[in-house]
């Protein structure tokens, strides 16, 4: 069951992804996002990490994308003439992928070559770090230096976003 | 960690003032002096073994400290403070309703730098790139109704951001092929895997682009011309230079066999193309800040021998050469601070308006040449006897082909000496002189002393160097 499931959130995800860059218009490749992120929450779900899969899909998916969706709508970039891009860079960016893309599977494939124990790449339904009480504890014990820190980024983030919104 | 924390309480307290004080209050930078003052006083304490902020235990787990790290972060804080004296009013000026929140942004900057310095993590190596670009993508943005200011900024930001990523899935790779974010040689000796090794180049790669060297050096000439004057004399200097400190500090870590025998390679590549490229475009901009953006893209070409050297003397040598290269460049961003656009012709005759500003300029032009007598001098001398004692085949070759860029970099260095000595100012002379603002009296007694500490390191570099081993 959650081998199956892992499949199919996983073709999901890459259909979603693909769909996100091809897309025509840019609300289609938001809403496509949107359904990248469920997929992924999904896989969370399965590696037994509830916290993130709710954090992922509230802040992905219900605050980002909607701040996206309003950016689209306000700027009013709906034309699918606009982005017309030139066949050079079409070729280049492409044959770039097209190399990242052959490089990271290999890596991945030597990855499951050389280990055996492949199955804990991978795992599903087992482990119990990601559940909300496990990782407040790792967060405020081990992680509480990083954490804090974090605290210090986001507000210099706020100070930026605050100076550089007000006239 | 004392300067970790002191330089994020001052950047929460600074943000505070714009409550209290009025607006372009000289207040204002008297009070992010004493902050820089405590820096400094804490970070020496810290040294000496007196830690008032310890986070039991937590400590190693995340950041290392050593002799180097605080000597390092010493060097930080003088040059943020020469930088604040030399640009206080223009960090005023820039963008009056905000100037404690661009000193807030400033020192959150460094805290990202502090972190920088002494990360043992790859979580806090991160955090620390994060905390240190994120203000910095704000303030390129800072002049609001400049245009090229709002390119600068995006343009940086979009970048940083897609280099963010790359460091981030590098970390993952990592991650994944060890199972921890440690970065001691323990946990990545066993990383000969691909997955591992693919890790590191990617975080290696991402670090690169953070400070802007050859193949990943596009962005830095449009971020720095349309960054306003005072922050690219930030982004140039400090910047620039704690990212270099961090790449060091990761290879270190790694022992470099990890990456694999491709690592030296790489680096030459790096080295090579970035030498090229910074002083054959350096050759042929119109005006000054440019050229200094393209020399800053080539003097970090040299600053990452130290990267293929890899010994004692290379880091006595980034020490060194981070210091000089700092001072210069703040220098010569302290002269261009004065004059509206900085084409070449208009320093034709400076000499004779402005002399000591003119004989400023020189020294710190010829520093960055590398002429002896200078402190520019020894820090190429350091990075070239590193590179030649590190051995290999290439070890020769390369400081050849260095010391012949080195002379390429001469040709735009000398051409400003040129024109401020043998060129006769333009016909119009009264459109000069409405161009260019003299020096302030206390701009003139700090940029002396930095004069002076300049051609001071040119002939004793050792005063700075000693201090790794106390």
């Amino acid at each position: 069951m959650a081998t199956s499931l892992f499949w199919l959130f996983s073709a999901l995800a890459i259909f979603a992804a693909v769909m996100v860059v091809t897309s025509r218009l840019a609300i289609y490749s938001i809403l496509w996002l949107v359904v990248l992120f469920f997929t992924i929450s999904g896989h969370y779900i399965l590696m037994n990490a509830q916290f993130l899969a709710i954090v992922n899909i509230i802040v992905y998916a219900g605050a980002i994308m909607v701040l996206f969706l309003f950016v689209v709508m306000l700027m009013n970039v709906n034309d699918p003439n606009d982005n017309k891009k030139s066949i050079g860079l079409a070729i280049f960016g492409g044959l770039a992928t097209i190399l990242f893309l052959l490089s990271i599977l290999n890596i991945v494939f030597n990855a499951q070559h050389t280990t055996k124990e492949i199955n804990d790449l991978a795992t599903t339904s087992t482990g119990d770090i990601g559940l909300v009480q496990n990782l407040g504890m790792e967060l405020f014990k081990n992680y509480v230096l990083p954490f804090e820190i974090c605290g210090v980024l986001f507000l210099s983030a706020i100070i930026g976003a605050v100076t550089l919104g007000k006239r | 960690m004392n300067a970790i924390i002191i330089a994020s309480l001052g950047a929460i307290i600074l943000m505070l003032t714009n409550l209290f004080f009025r607006k372009r209050s000289k207040l204002l930078s008297v009070f992010a002096l004493l902050v820089v003052i405590l820096l400094i006083v804490f970070n020496t304490l810290e040294g000496q073994g007196l830690l008032f902020f310890y986070p039991a235990s937590l400590n190693s787990a995340f950041f290392q400290f050593s002799n180097f790290t605080y000597l390092f972060n010493n060097v930080l804080i003088l040059t943020f403070l020469i930088y604040i004296l030399l640009n206080k009013n223009y960090l005023l000026l820039i963008n009056p309703d905000h100037s404690a929140d661009i000193y807030a942004l400033l020192f959150f900057v460094m805290t990202g730098c502090f972190l920088l310095t002494s990360y043992n993590n790859l979580l806090s190596l991160f955090l620390g790139i994060e905390i240190m670009t994120i203000p910095l993508y704000v303030l390129a943005g800072m002049d609001k109704k400049n245009q090229k200011s709002n390119e600068a900024s995006l343009k940086y930001f979009l970048l940083g951001a897609f280099s963010t990523c790359i460091l981030l899935m590098g970390i993952t790779l990592l991650y994944g092929a060890t199972g921890s974010f440690a970065l001691n040689p323990f946990n990545t000796l066993n990383t000969t895997k691909l997955l591992g090794q693919v890790g590191m180049l990617f975080i290696f790669f991402a670090l690169l682009f953070k400070v802007g060297v050859a193949p990943f050096h596009f962005w830095v000439p449009d971020v720095y011309d349309g960054t306003p004057n005072v922050f690219t004399a930030f982004m140039a200097t400090i910047v620039k230079v704690v990212v270099i400190i961090a790449l060091l500090n990761f290879i270190n870590a790694l022992t470099p066999n990890c990456i694999g025998k491709s690592y030296k390679t790489i680096v030459l590549f790096v080295i090579i193309s970035t030498l090229a490229i910074g002083n054959f475009s350096a050759l042929s901009q119109p005006n000054v800040k440019r050229m200094m953006a393209y020399s800053s893209i080539a003097q970090a070409g040299f600053m990452l021998l130290a990267l293929y050297a890899l010994n004692d003397l290379a880091t006595q040598g980034i020490l060194i050469y981070a210091i000089v290269y700092s001072l210069s460049t703040l220098t010569i961003f302290a002269i261009l601070n004065k004059f509206s656009l900085a084409t070449f012709s208009d320093f034709n005759g400076l000499a004779k308006s402005q002399p000591l500003m003119a004989c400023f300029l020189t020294v710190a032009l010829l520093s960055l040449t590398g002429i002896p007598l200078t402190g520019g001098f020894f820090a190429k001398y350091y990075m070239l006897s590193a590179t030649f004692f590190s051995g290999g085949k290439y070890a020769l070759p390369l400081v050849i082909i260095c010391l012949i860029f080195a002379g390429i970099s001469a040709v735009y260095y000398l051409k400003v000496i040129q024109a401020m000595y043998f060129t006769t100012p333009p016909v119009t002379s009264d459109h000069a002189s409405i161009t260019i603002q003299p020096l302030a009296t206390l701009e003139k007694s700090i940029l002396l002393l930095v004069v002076i500490a300049i051609l001071f390191l040119g002939i004793f570099p050792s005063i700075v160097t000693q201090w790794l081993y106390f």
